[in-house]
């Protein structure tokens, strides 16, 4: 039996942390009115005039940074920061604290990508105006996760009882942590697919049983068994960068990448994402599969993120 | 002169008269109670005497355990009763505080450990926040499980076991 948990926990919350800060019919809400922006982005494009984002990238990133200043910008905000520490006093050796201290001043809303675990928690005590968490360290990357069931919820017109195999590395890639609790959260089953010493760090799978306890999830060994009945594929990279030489890598490559006759084996209605960028986890020739979302699924967090955003100021429409 | 037999009804460290006696503690964790109070004994103005006691068999629990004695005046007794919830961090329900006032035990208490731990213990995940950025207080949920004691890191969310606790007191 599927297991959603209907109750509204609390207010929509003022920073954006972790997942497990939000209720699955939070969640729903925010789909909704991320639709609600998608077929209406006129009537929105002036909500948050006057506003200004502070958009602070301590890592490398594209389609984060990329879509959260795009989603203010159309809702009428404008966006300050920096992408990279060169030029910034981060490289003097400033404090994250200081350093937010001060753009809380500036503007009205952080975005903050950050190199360590639990950064934007810390941040977020800092901050005199709404913190959303970019990507933490290893640890969460709760506006993916968010996105990332944006697009199951919108291709498959649900997510409860629905099943998605994760797969690649669980353990250091941040998206898969936030999505497994989002998972469980809407009573979705969870198969995870990694090589050795990339598994999903245990405190991800605890997190998700303490918001489901009912949660059903597998590990499975290879990703030919897995794709056969799931509804989702979420396929992530191996960091080369994790692995001792490159023969360990291409090892591992070969045994976790997605090809052609994987897909074949796939469900017609089934969908491969991924939360990019993507490298060799992913034949080329996939990418004009039907099934292949991961290119809406970058467009749905503009969506996803304006949405956030207007929840954040409270604006109701 | 003493006979063996009074030697043998003698404590091995005498009673005190006034400040707390710290019984019941696990065997080798006197010193990481004393880390856990954060007495401050290098100052030689206070008047206090420290009595860490370690491995002594208790007829009375039937096992070995540490205890500490500290003798002091009221403001010491204080002192240990707020700080007190932390030894329960290492000696869990067995630990027993005895508040001492002129030869007397004034209370008795076993102290319960707090539901936040702010700055006590380090976290070890080396990626934590609270490890690469200088001044960030750590802090702690403790949670109880069948296991015992647990802390989960309030900014990353590991998890530490009462293992992981002990060897993590800052």
């Amino acid at each position: 039996m599927c297991w959603v948990q209907i109750e509204t926990k609390r207010e929509f919350p003022k920073n954006v942390i972790r997942f497990q800060d939000y209720s699955a019919e939070q969640l729903l809400k925010l789909f909704d009115l991320a639709e609600t922006i998608r077929n209406n982005r006129e009537s929105y494009a002036h909500v948050l005039d006057g506003k200004v984002m502070e958009s602070l990238f301590y890592e490398a990133s594209t389609r984060t940074r990329l879509s959260s200043e795009s989603a203010m910008l159309r809702l009428g905000g404008r966006v300050t920061g920096f992408s990279g520490t060169e030029g910034t006093s981060v490289k003097k050796g400033e404090s994250l604290e200081d350093t937010i201290r001060m753009a809380s001043s500036y503007g009205d809303v952080i975005v903050l990508r950050h190199m360590d675990d639990g950064s934007a928690e810390w941040a977020s005590r800092c901050s005199k105006v709404p913190l959303i968490n970019g990507g933490d360290g290893e640890n969460q990357h709760p506006t993916q996760g968010m996105l990332d069931l944006y697009t199951v919820w919108r291709e498959l017109g649900d997510i409860s009882g629905k099943s998605a195999v994760l797969a690649g590395d669980l353990k250091y890639g941040r998206t898969t942590h936030s999505l497994v609790v989002g998972l469980g959260m809407f009573g979705a089953r969870a198969v995870l697919v990694s090589p050795e010493n990339f598994e999903m760090p245990e405190k991800y799978i605890r997190m998700t049983l303490e918001q489901n306890p009912s949660f059903d999830f597998v590990k499975a060994g290879s990703l030919e068994d897995a794709v056969k009945e799931t509804d989702v594929l979420y396929m992530t990279r191996i960091q080369r960068e994790r692995l001792p030489d490159e023969s360990e890598y291409n090892k591992i490559k070969s045994r976790y990448e997605f090809r052609e006759e994987h897909a074949e084996m796939m469900k017609d209605r089934a969908i491969i994402m991924h939360p990019l960028p993507k490298v060799d986890e992913i034949a080329y020739r996939v990418n004009k599969d039907h099934r292949a979302k991961y290119y809406d699924q970058a467009e749905n967090g503009v969506f996803m993120r304006m949405a956030m955003l207007c929840k954040i100021f409270g604006v109701e429409k | 002169m003493k006979t063996i037999e009074e030697y043998k009804q003698q404590l091995l460290v005498r009673k005190i008269s006034d400040g707390v006696v710290i019984d019941g503690l696990h065997p080798g964790t006197a010193f990481l109670a004393l880390k856990l109070l954060k007495l401050d004994y290098e100052n030689p103005d206070r008047k206090q005497s420290i009595l860490p006691i370690m491995h002594v068999y208790s007829e009375k629990f039937n096992r070995w355990k540490d205890m500490l004695k500290l003798e002091g005046g009221e403001d010491l007794i204080s002192f240990v009763e707020q700080q007190s919830g932390y030894l329960a961090l290492i000696s869990e329900n067995d630990v027993r505080i005895n508040c001492i006032k002129d030869w007397e035990i004034i209370k008795k208490f076993t102290p319960e450990i707090p539901g936040e731990l702010e700055g006590i213990l380090n976290c070890s995940n080396m990626k934590c926040v609270t490890n690469r950025e200088k001044n960030v207080a750590t802090l702690f949920a403790i949670s109880q499980n069948g296991r015992g004691y647990e802390a989960k890191c309030v900014f990353c969310d590991n998890y530490m076991d009462k293992t992981q606790i002990r060897k993590n007191i800052a």
